[in-house]
């Protein structure tokens, strides 16, 4: 009789184990979902960066234009860059200042540079390019930050050729979206600190729209990115991602 | 389909204002307050027509007053399968910052640019320029540039064309220019890639009526070059780099005393280097080389965008020269300064 009565018990435990084992993910399985949850076929959106330290506030506009993994197109809209545009193609990089109606092509490390002046480069923003390919992963368990249940993964870079030797992400465990992220330098010490506000769900994809970005070697000095519109697979005006689009 | 047939207006104003500290001559001093600004009003919105007029400003050193000019002032417009322009607006042929041997219009290889100012680029000219796509990055343009009425008659017009491609990941720009005013076909190559680091080449030749064709070429031809990159450094700034030359291969190339301050020599280099950090702090070095007569002019300098639209610069600039050299330390042509100092604000808004 014990075995009969036992055996049951003894198959949903282990059913249970086996349903528990496939459903936690790896540290990779968790970087593609964030990956997946921020990689769009097309998008329109329109934002506002404001960068804060000790003299005040400065305000910069945009509108982004982004098409499949490989092209993007952001036009600055404030007064004081107004109308100069980065064209970013596969493996090269337009600059257009329309004082002078100038276009600057540059390939190679120029791909390196930040977007808008974040900690993202344009080879970082090319949906090809995977975290993956720059950091080794690692589970640090799980975490809850400001009542959201997280998955904490620390990444560290494979190469020297990355902004940050090693980062600490919190990557919620419903939206597989970050929630917080501590970038540091080889010798543990944080540089930055970047959390997440306020996020949009559009379609199957949450869309961070308030994130800060905060230098902690720096005093009252931070990044806020503001996304005031988002699209997803917009229809995207014809030569958007050309040279006639570009100087127009 | 159906386009709006509104505008939305937007105007700038650009003012920059400067103190200068300059040493003319040998030992004398003199100083000036120097003021530019700049009102663009722009139409956008309109998603086939585009136009901008900018006034542009200058203050008189001597006297303080202010004479204004129109800098831009132009309609583009774009029709399936072409687009146009006509008014003033830049004109952009080539490729190079300082040295470009593509810019057959306004000669952009003079030794003379002021590398005090912001923009090396902003030349503008009177134009009508029609511009057919081939493609993604390619265009065929045809130019017209009207003569200036009261100097010259119709036959003192200026016409040309260009075509853009990309070939092997290589940009390739080839153009012609006839010029009116001296009667005179002028020709140019720009080619733009990169390899390891971005790099440019362009070559031109002018052929004026008359003039037999080796000749022409000795007197005329110029290649310029240039290799240029832009780097992150750490997570808090980039580095940004160029180094261009501009060599006339039939000019001068031995050393002499210059009789002149236009007198030139068949070879200058232009080096900058800048780094911008993410705080609106720029630090740059740059300068113009003479090779052949050992002397440079240095500019140091910095910016800063401090508050919003509101950016503080100084620069400094110095010749290393000897008295009679192209960049010399105490040079011996008036309106040539060995030394100048320049501190000042921009704003916009």
């Amino acid at each position: 009789m014990y075995s009969i009565r036992k055996a049951p018990v003894i198959s949903v435990m282990f059913i249970f184990l086996l349903t528990s084992m496939a459903a936690a993910l790896t540290p990779e399985q968790i970087v593609r979902k964030l990956e997946a949850n921020l990689l769009y076929p097309a998008s329109r959106s329109k934002g506002t960066i404001i960068i804060t330290d000790r003299f005040g506030e400065r305000r910069s506009s945009y509108i982004s234009y982004t098409s499949g993994s490989d092209k993007s197109m952001v036009e600055f809209t404030g007064k004081e860059e107004s109308g100069q545009k980065i064209l970013r193609l596969k493996d090269e990089l337009y600059l257009y200042y329309p004082d002078a109606e100038e276009v600057i092509r540059l390939q190679g490390a120029a791909l390196k540079q930040s977007v808008l002046g974040s900690d993202m480069s344009y080879d970082d923003m090319a949906g090809d390019k995977s975290i993956l390919d720059s950091y080794s992963v690692y589970s640090e368990g799980e975490e809850t930050i400001d009542g959201t249940n997280c998955y904490k993964i620390a990444l560290k870079a494979k190469t020297r050729d990355v902004a940050y030797q090693k980062q600490i992400m919190w990557i919620n465990k419903e939206t597989f979206l970050y929630v917080k992220i501590l970038q540091l330098a080889k010798s543990d010490k944080i540089l930055k600190e970047i959390t997440v506000n306020k996020t949009r769900k559009i379609n199957s994809h949450t869309i961070p729209v308030d994130m800060i970005i905060r230098d902690t070697l720096k005093k009252k000095s931070s990044t806020e990115f503001i996304i005031d519109t988002f699209e997803i697979n917009p229809v995207i005006p014809e030569g958007t991602f050309d040279l006639q689009g570009l100087c127009w | 389909m159906f386009y709006p047939l509104y505008g939305k207006n937007s105007i700038t104003t650009k003012m920059e204002l400067y103190n200068t500290v300059l040493r003319t001559g040998s030992d004398s001093w003199t100083g000036s307050g120097l003021g530019k600004l700049s009102v663009s009003f722009k139409q956008k919105n309109n998603r086939n027509v585009r136009s901008e007029l900018v006034l542009n400003g200058t203050s008189d050193p001597a006297t303080g007053d202010l004479s204004l000019f129109i800098s831009k002032a132009y309609i583009k417009f774009k029709f399936p399968g072409f687009r146009a322009v006509i008014g003033k607006a830049p004109f952009s042929w080539g490729e190079g910052l300082v040295f470009n041997a593509g810019d057959i219009l306004f000669g952009s290889d003079a030794v003379t640019t002021n590398l005090m100012q912001s923009e090396f680029q902003d030349s503008t000219t009177w134009m009508t320029s029609l511009n057919v796509p081939l493609g993604p990055f390619s265009f065929a343009e045809g130019i017209y540039l009207p003569p200036n009425i009261l100097s010259a008659g119709l036959d003192a017009s200026k016409e040309g064309g260009r075509l853009v491609t990309k070939l092997a990941g290589i940009k390739l720009e080839t153009g012609f220019l006839y010029d009116g005013t001296d009667t005179t076909q002028k020709v140019y190559v720009t080619l733009q890639g990169n390899l390891v680091i971005n790099w440019h080449f362009s070559a031109a030749a002018f052929f004026p009526k008359g003039d037999p064709f080796p000749n022409a070429v000795k007197n005329s031809f110029v290649i310029t070059g240039g290799i240029y990159s832009i780097n992150r450094i750490g997570y808090a700034g980039t580095l940004n780099w160029r180094l261009e030359t501009m060599v006339k291969p039939w000019q001068e190339w031995k050393q002499h005393i210059l009789a002149s301050a236009g007198e030139n020599y068949g070879i200058y280099v232009y080096p900058e280097i800048k780094y911008a950090f993410n705080s609106g702090m720029v630090l740059l070095l740059r300068s113009m080389i003479s090779p052949i007569d050992s002397s440079a002019v240095i500019i140091p300098g910095f910016s800063w965008n401090v508050f919003q639209g509101f950016t503080v610069i100084t620069l400094i600039s110095f010749g290393t020269g000897s008295p009679g050299s192209t960049f010399a330390w105490k040079p011996e042509f008036t309106g040539k300064s060995g030394l100048s100092l320049m501190a000042g604000v921009s704003v916009v808004y």
